[in-house]
């Protein structure tokens, strides 16, 4: 066996080491994050895992990593849509979670309501087109240029539209109107031809997985979420929403938000 | 299409998959780095016509990485895409901010991802 002559001084020396006065790094403090900072992290790590669970499905049930059976195509198709769903699900819980924590940011610029309505007709005309349901746009044009937050009032319409289409029948009507209301709001009304809604259940409309009609939501299913995210959206705002409707005639979903003249020029602090 | 070549930087093993296959599919060259220094040491090797770039990276972030890369003369000319799973508004703005050319959102569209990244490239004068 070597012995180390050095062996003792090493270990006077290893000694002497632990002994020093050790410089240390100041102990890590608790880790604080915001509200906004922790839903931007909450974001991140619930919707990463969902990029490759439906990419891979997408991929798959596209038959581009080889073929694939009419069974496995069906199965791949239920894994991507209820992916969507999922997705659909924690986008509108985070937003719920940024409207009550007052970090969701609005954004108020010069915007073209009927320029909005016609987007949110075009993203919803497949499910118009295939209920044969008619969706005409009735806009004050002098609202053109009025001061508000466009992606705002765009789930707002898209909230109500996709609602109106969901509760009507093949060969309805749904009309969206944007109009003025008073000096300092606009009022947003989708008027449906639907099922409509008894009184007694109105007031479960704008809140969260609250579903009316089991039947209907089976056959369209909706993350549960649309209606009271879009009321948490309006007031959040200032504004209200609001509904009409009469079992069998159809309903009349309203929302008024605060908006600035055309012509008034948001200015940043 | 020709031997392109595209840095994919992403902290999540499935998603570099992911987007590998998606694009090698189309015979572009992929190469892969799961965090920015793997992404800088291989930068130091071959010069990518783009970059793929999670925002969300462990240590340096991609938007970090993004901006020494634009400042650097010899990377500034590489197309930076940023990726993110994150829905915070503003992610476009500061991504826009830090140099990046453009945005990808995650989920990544598996079936328009090539022809967004053939138009980037295009853009910048290089027909995959």
């Amino acid at each position: 066996v070597d012995s180390n002559p050095e062996g003792g001084r090493l270990g006077r020396k290893g000694v002497e080491a632990t002994d020093l006065p050790v410089a240390r790094a100041p102990a890590p403090g608790p880790v604080h994050w915001t509200r906004s900072e922790l839903l931007a992290h909450a974001s991140h790590e619930l919707r990463d895992p969902l990029n490759t669970i439906i990419g891979f499905a997408e991929l798959m049930s596209a038959g581009k990593v080889g073929s694939i059976s009419d069974d496995h195509k069906e199965y791949l198709g239920d894994i991507v849509n209820s992916s969507h769903h999922l997705l659909d699900v924690i986008d509108g819980l985070l937003d719920i979670a940024r409207l009550a924590s007052g970090s969701m940011e609005f954004c108020n610029v010069a915007t073209d309501p009927g320029r909005v309505v016609a987007e949110v007709r075009e993203v919803l005309d497949g499910l118009a087109s295939s209920k044969r349901i008619r969706v005409d746009a009735e806009i004050d044009s002098a609202l053109a240029g009025a001061v508000l937050d466009p992606s705002k009032l765009r789930d707002v319409l898209r909230s109500y539209l996709s609602n109106a289409l969901k509760f009507t029948l093949d060969g309805g009507h749904v009309t969206m109107r944007v109009l003025r209301d008073g000096p300092q709001g606009i009022r947003v009304e989708v008027v449906d031809t639907g099922i409509g809604i008894r009184p007694e259940d109105t007031h479960r409309l704008f809140v969260e997985f609250q579903q009316l009609d089991a039947g209907m939501a089976k056959k369209c299913p909706g993350t549960g979420l649309g209606l009271a995210l879009t009321r948490r959206i309006v007031e959040a705002q200032g504004g209200r929403v609001g509904v009409r409707s009469e079992v069998g005639k159809g309903s009349t979903f309203w929302a008024v938000l605060p908006c600035g003249q055309p012509g008034d020029t948001p200015r940043g602090g | 299409v020709a031997d392109e070549s595209i840095l994919v930087v992403d902290d999540n093993p499935a998603s570099l998959k992911l987007v590998r296959i998606v694009l090698e599919r189309k015979g572009y060259d992929v190469r892969t780095a799961a965090d920015a220094e793997e992404a800088l040491l291989q930068l130091s090797q071959l010069k990518p016509g783009l970059i793929l770039m999670d925002v969300h990276l462990p240590r340096m972030d991609g938007l970090e990485l993004t901006r020494r890369l634009k400042a650097d003369a010899a990377t500034r000319d590489i197309v930076v895409l940023a990726l993110t799973a994150s829905t915070t508004k503003g992610d476009e703005d500061s991504a826009a901010a830090a140099g990046c050319d453009g945005y990808v959102a995650k989920p990544i569209d598996v079936h328009s991802l090539p022809e967004v990244v053939a138009g980037y490239l295009a853009a910048r004068g290089v027909t995959p």
